[in-house]
């Protein structure tokens, strides 16, 4: 991850770590109202799938399918700013 | 050889892919999505390092509003308490009930212990030593800021420091917090610098709005003969390595939780 721990904080870390934790928020809020709270319940609780599912009031799959919404969108934001590999392959394709 | 949808990766990284074996099976063989898994971890590892959202931003207020009534009643759970909104309001709640909610997991480890506490307890001491590095690192640069603060027209004689002093407001209560934390785990170094960093914080927010040159040399020079940048930029690279050594393995993360919701 970008985040940097190797060394002193430098200024330019410390910029950089600031710039990146700005970004998180902003993507955070960019998620939808279900999706965020799928994604905190399952991120800083871990909560199960079905406890989720109570919560926004749908289905199990539906649930997962809003964790995996959040994270994927989360990812397309986030990822030019979490260092090493920002290219993002395209899934799914036969080798 | 097909490869993995970012679906199945996502949900296997959050385990609760359907087919974790068939994963598994591939990911051992398949360098190209190791690789991809490594890039949704690292996005993932990096929003885990976010102590909790801004009590500040509505988003977190909104969100929490909404779903905290709807959540089924339970104990400790720490991120209802953090959200309540009459607690939105307090000064510094955010780091309040952070240390609570450390302080909540170390005594709920003295009950039984299972892989299921001692998990959450390590998120918690994660959560506290990455809360109290971004603390340090936010104190070092408020002090550079005000080392380095000249007047904004050079004919004016007074350094106007109003900013910095709102910082150091800011700073002193999370300070206190993180000091008294750090007593009560016996972290006596750490609690000494804390100490330290409150002293000097106190008197950057008792300062007056604008200063002389001379009186904000005065504060430079009590900021230097204390060490204090120093001494904050040796405990938060302290800090950093404890937080290495408590950051889970990406591989066992996500199987874990799944399991243990299972329980
Ligand atoms: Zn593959």
């Amino acid at each position: 991850m970008t985040l940097v721990h190797d060394a002193a904080p430098t200024p330019e870390r410390l910029a950089h770590n600031i710039e990146l934790r700005k970004q998180m928020e902003i993507a955070l809020a960019a998620l939808s109202h279900s999706e965020r709270t799928a994604f905190v319940m399952r991120h800083w609780e871990g909560c199960a799938i079905e406890e989720i599912a109570e919560v926004l009031k749908s289905s199990s799959g539906a649930a997962k399918n809003t964790v995996f919404r959040a994270v994927q969108k989360l990812r397309l934001a986030l990822q030019p700013f979490v260092g090493r590999g920002t290219q993002v392959r395209v899934m799914g394709t036969e080798s | 050889m097909k490869h993995m949808t970012e679906e199945e990766l996502i949900a296997y990284r959050e385990g609760v892919a359907a087919q974790r074996a068939v994963i598994v099976r591939h990911l051992a063989t398949c360098q190209e999505c190791r690789a991809e898994l490594e890039r949704i971890e690292a996005v993932l590892a990096a929003l885990d390092t976010l102590p909790v959202p801004n009590p500040g931003d509505d988003y977190g207020r909104h969100v929490w509003q909404q779903i905290a009534p709807r959540l089924p009643e339970r104990p400790a759970r720490w991120w209802q308490a953090w959200f309540e909104p009459k607690r939105l309001g307090a000064l510094a709640s955010v780091a309040a009930l952070l240390v609570i909610a450390f302080l909540t997991g170390r005594i709920t480890k003295q009950g039984p212990t299972g892989n299921d506490v001692a998990n959450k307890d390590q998120t918690r001491e994660r959560i506290l030593v990455v809360a109290v590095g971004e603390h340090l690192g936010r104190s070092e640069m408020m002090l550079v800021e005000l080392s380095n603060a000249e007047p904004t027209d050079p004919t004016q004689k007074r350094v106007n420091i109003s900013a910095e002093q709102r910082r150091a407001e800011d700073l002193l209560d999370e300070n206190r917090l993180y000091r008294q934390t750090a007593l009560q785990e016996g972290d006596t170094a750490l609690a000494s610098v804390l100490d330290e960093l409150e002293r000097v914080l106190l008197d950057v927010a008792h300062s007056p709005e604008e200063v002389t040159p001379a009186q904000l040399e005065k504060i430079r020079q009590k900021i230097e003969a204390q060490g204090i940048l120093f001494k904050v930029r040796v405990v938060g690279r302290e800090l950093q390595e404890r937080q290495k050594a408590t950051t889970p393995g990406p591989a066992q993360q996500s199987p874990t939780k799944s399991e243990r919701n299972k329980a």
